[in-house]
């Protein structure tokens, strides 16, 4: 192999090359088969000498990362069953704090349910860490709680609930006289309703069929669904199933795929798991089990793929990938099918210098996908976007990955993106008060107000973090009578803003309202900064920033948490000439 | 490679005290394989501390050992990561006496394997093809995952001259930018990225020559890699 091409190889492997002379070495090596071993073998020792060489410091973070995940597995947190749930918040609701008489059936009941579910490692959405020691803490209730994804020939009853013009649904009632309506809920979960059909949604990963017909598919993530009916209670662990009731509230359900548990609302029946291709009844007699009935889940209509929001949207995105430079250019979708070309660079504040501009600039190191940056104290990438990238109240999703190490600490600096004016801005970072939920949980912040996730992400692996904003109605002329139909336009921190970690929903352990208004500069022509690294500065690492212009279902976000990043011509990737690929659940 | 020629090239790697006396290593870590033994023991009883220790010991050799089967940066702690995790979750399956080492890079040698399997299945990877390349050598490499690998590396480095050792300390452990390394030694930047390449490969045959001349059997040659 030449001198010249082994020297190459050497500042490749290093890091030491821009974009551009990376670009010319793997080219001098391709094809050539005696450079391509020599490489391989050049890059096994390099990795292997850092690996038996490096500083303590690293081998340190290592252990602990290991550390922490093998310390949250036997003591994951237990959350309450969907069962408990459900018998906490109906004793809330009645005014009955005070501990109930022991009753053995419903505690057998429970905790048969709770056993199977936390077995199951059933996530339940909504429900109340127990190892918070913060039992007492009120969350914010999402003010949207699923969205009508689709209807066909819908006839809804006068005092129905409405939904948005965008399709978000808070709680309430439905009443479908006839035609076909999906729900998706918050948690990913998807219904079909048939009319006539009534039911109530209660929350991100729960309903109640009154009566009427309905298919439900549930992806991995939103295991745990629950449909209630008058006699029969529904836990679905990843699965698809029709539910029937009639208008005496007998309830059939059917399991077309997976695994259901299904118990008697009332009475006491040992709770049954059901596979594919069986089916139980729930008739009225309290005293009764659970009958086996003829399977029929051939009859029940199936949801279709779900639309994605993403499909035609613009989105910003920095893959990181470049092997040098310090400038990093957007690979995303812009306003005419190319990107917005809005390239990030280190900030420096007055200065221009060249030095102060890669001393401030953090380093690139291995990624989630390829390659990533790595923050220290101090480090900041800047820039300038469209109205986009402020918000304002319109729609939006962030999406990235991040690394942050288990001993990181509120010294270090948690503020992975901050965009906005000085005066007013969005803040997404890791939580480090305790007050205010988990710490070490996603959070995001506008003014005084935010929302807190539930997942510790100080443990020194890869995750892959999601803020989803929905914002004003849109689509369709939206009146004032509209909004209030729809639940008001306070648009609110607390209740508007979605949170996920690693693909799933997170339930939300603290939350501080605030309404939410338009950014300065954020009209349609403005521009507002953005900051990765934010301006209290982050430590750790992040990888596929992903900014949309739209709020991004479930379905999107667990999509792009399995493919790490989207497929972008301009990154090397490959994009779909659609956008976002949606897959179904 | 002729045994006699494979002794001399392992003596001129590692010296030859080192190779002639490597029948020692293992009784050396007979007492290192007790304590082992005993931290396995606690981990099972439910002392999580005790694994920290397993792992402090064990997670250089084992990157070390997942970077030469696939020197892909961003999988090397994934890897070695997922393999500790499962390591902890089987422990029960483990028996004290057994050589924990080899069992994690059993465990690391399988995730790489699967790693391996899933990356070629996905068609957007074959566009970094020097990522391509190293993904691609951990299927039909020469280096055989069963050998003790890293032993043989730190032997060989051990018997390194010192100006290559200190080229090697200057980019691994400080981590020092060539300009840096070649300002501190007096020389150019191509000498050191050149010297650089030449002591990794000098590196990589004789651990290729530890490892042919394993597999010819020399009777008390054979280190016990923990």
């Amino acid at each position: 192999m030449e001198t010249d091409k082994i020297e190459q190889v050497d500042a490749y492997l290093a890091g030491e090359l821009q974009q551009d002379a990376a670009r010319l070495v793997e080219a001098g090596i391709r094809g050539d088969q005696v450079a391509e071993q020599e490489f391989v073998v050049q890059a096994q020792m390099d990795a292997a000498l850092k690996a038996l060489m490096s500083e303590d410091a690293l081998h340190q973070n290592f252990v602990q990362g290991v550390m922490a995940s093998v310390q949250a597995e036997p003591e994951r947190a237990l959350t309450k069953s969907v069962l408990t749930e459900i018998l906490d918040e109906r004793d809330a609701a009645a005014g009955r704090h005070q501990p109930k008489p022991f009753d053995w059936w419903v505690w057998t009941k429970t905790a048969a349910i709770a056993a199977v579910a936390a077995a199951a490692t059933v996530w339940t959405l909504q429900s109340v860490r127990m190892d918070s020691g913060r039992e007492g803490q009120a969350a914010p209730q999402p003010k949207f709680l699923a969205r009508l994804s689709a209807d066909e020939n819908a006839q809804w009853a006068e005092n129905s609930l409405k939904a948005r013009e965008d399709g978000w649904l808070g709680s309430g009632r439905l009443d479908l006289r006839s035609g076909q309506a999906e729900v998706t809920f918050g948690s990913g979960a998807r219904v079909l309703l048939e009319g006539p059909v009534v039911f109530d949604v209660e929350q991100m990963n729960r309903g109640f069929l009154k009566r009427g017909r309905l298919t439900a598919e549930v992806p991995g993530p939103a295991s745990g669904f629950v449909i209630n009916t008058p006699l029969m209670n529904v836990i679905d662990l990843g699965t698809r199933f029709g539910l029937n009731v009639k208008h005496n509230g007998e309830s059939d359900v059917h399991v077309m795929q997976g695994v259901v548990e299904v118990s008697r609302a009332r009475g006491r029946s040992v709770p049954l798991v059901l596979t594919e291709g069986l089916a139980v009844l729930a008739d009225r007699r309290p005293q009764s089990r659970l009958k086996p009935v003829i399977y029929a889940g051939h009859d029940f209509v199936l949801p279709e793929q779900e639309a994605s929001v993403l499909a035609t949207g613009r989105f910003l995105h920095y893959g990181f990938d470049e092997s040098g430079g310090a400038e990093i250019d957007d690979t995303g979708v812009g306003m005419s099918g190319g990107p917005f070309d809005i390239s990030l660079l280190a900030d420096v504040g007055s200065t221009s210098d060249a030095v102060d501009s890669i001393n401030s600039s953090p380093k690139r190191t291995a990624g989630a996908v390829g390659r990533g940056l790595v923050f220290e104290a101090g480090d900041r990438l800047q820039a300038n976007g469209p109205s986009l990238l402020a918000g304002g109240t319109r729609a939006w999703s962030v999406m990235l990955w991040t690394k942050v190490l288990p001993k990181a600490d509120k010294n270090g600096g948690q503020e992975m993106l901050v965009w906005g004016s000085p005066q007013q801005h969005w803040r997404m970072r890791w939580n480090d008060e305790v007050e205010a939920g988990t710490e070490g949980a996603l959070r995001a912040d506008f003014g005084e107000g935010y929302v807190v996730g539930a997942t510790d992400l100080r443990d020194g692996r890869w995750h892959h973090v999601a803020l989803v904003f929905i914002g004003e109605e849109q689509g369709g002329e939206v009146t004032d009578d509209r909004r209030q139909e729809a639940g008001g336009d306070k648009i609110d921190v607390a209740t508007h803003v979605r949170l996920y970690v690693d693909g799933k929903l997170e339930p939300l352990s603290g939350g501080r309202s605030q309404v939410v208004e338009p950014l300065p500069g954020a009209d349609e022509s403005g521009l507002s900064s953005f900051s990765l690294g934010g301006a209290g500065g982050f430590e750790g690492w992040l990888d596929e920033f992903y900014l949309f212009d739209a709020a991004a279902s479930s379905a999107n976000v667990l999509e792009l948490y399995k493919m790490g990043a989207l497929e972008t011509a301009g990154a090397g990737i490959g994009r779909s000439a659609d956008g976002f690929e949606n897959v179904g659940e | 490679m002729k045994v006699g020629v494979v002794i001399e090239a392992a003596a001129a790697c590692f010296g030859r005290d080192k190779a002639l006396n490597m029948d020692m290593h293992s009784q050396d870590r007979s007492d290192e394989q007790i304590a082992e033994d005993e931290l396995i023991r606690e981990v099972q009883a439910g002392n999580l501390a005790a694994f920290e220790q397993l792992i402090q010991s064990h997670s250089s050799r084992l990157r070390a050992f997942v970077s030469m089967r696939l020197p892909v940066s961003h999988l090397i702690d994934e890897i070695a990561h997922e393999a500790f995790v499962f390591a902890y979750r089987h422990l029960e399956e483990f028996t004290p006496g057994s050589n924990f080492g080899a069992w994690l890079r059993a465990i690391a040698n399988n995730l790489v394997r699967a790693e391996v399997l899933r990356y070629s299945r996905s068609v957007k990877n074959q566009d970094n093809y020097l990522e391509h390349c190293l993904v691609e050598s951990a299927q039909g490499q020469g280096l055989k995952p069963e050998s003790a690998l890293v032993v043989y590396l730190e032997e060989c480095l051990g018997g390194l001259p010192d100006g290559q050792r200190e080229l090697l300390q200057r980019r691994y452990e400080l981590t020092e930018s060539t300009r840096d390394m070649a300002a501190a030694m007096g020389q150019s930047e191509a000498w050191v990225r050149t010297t650089l390449c030449r002591v990794r490969r000098a590196l990589r045959v004789c651990v290729e020559d530890r490892q042919d001349l394993d597999s010819v059997g020399a009777q008390g040659m054979k280190p016990v890699e923990n």
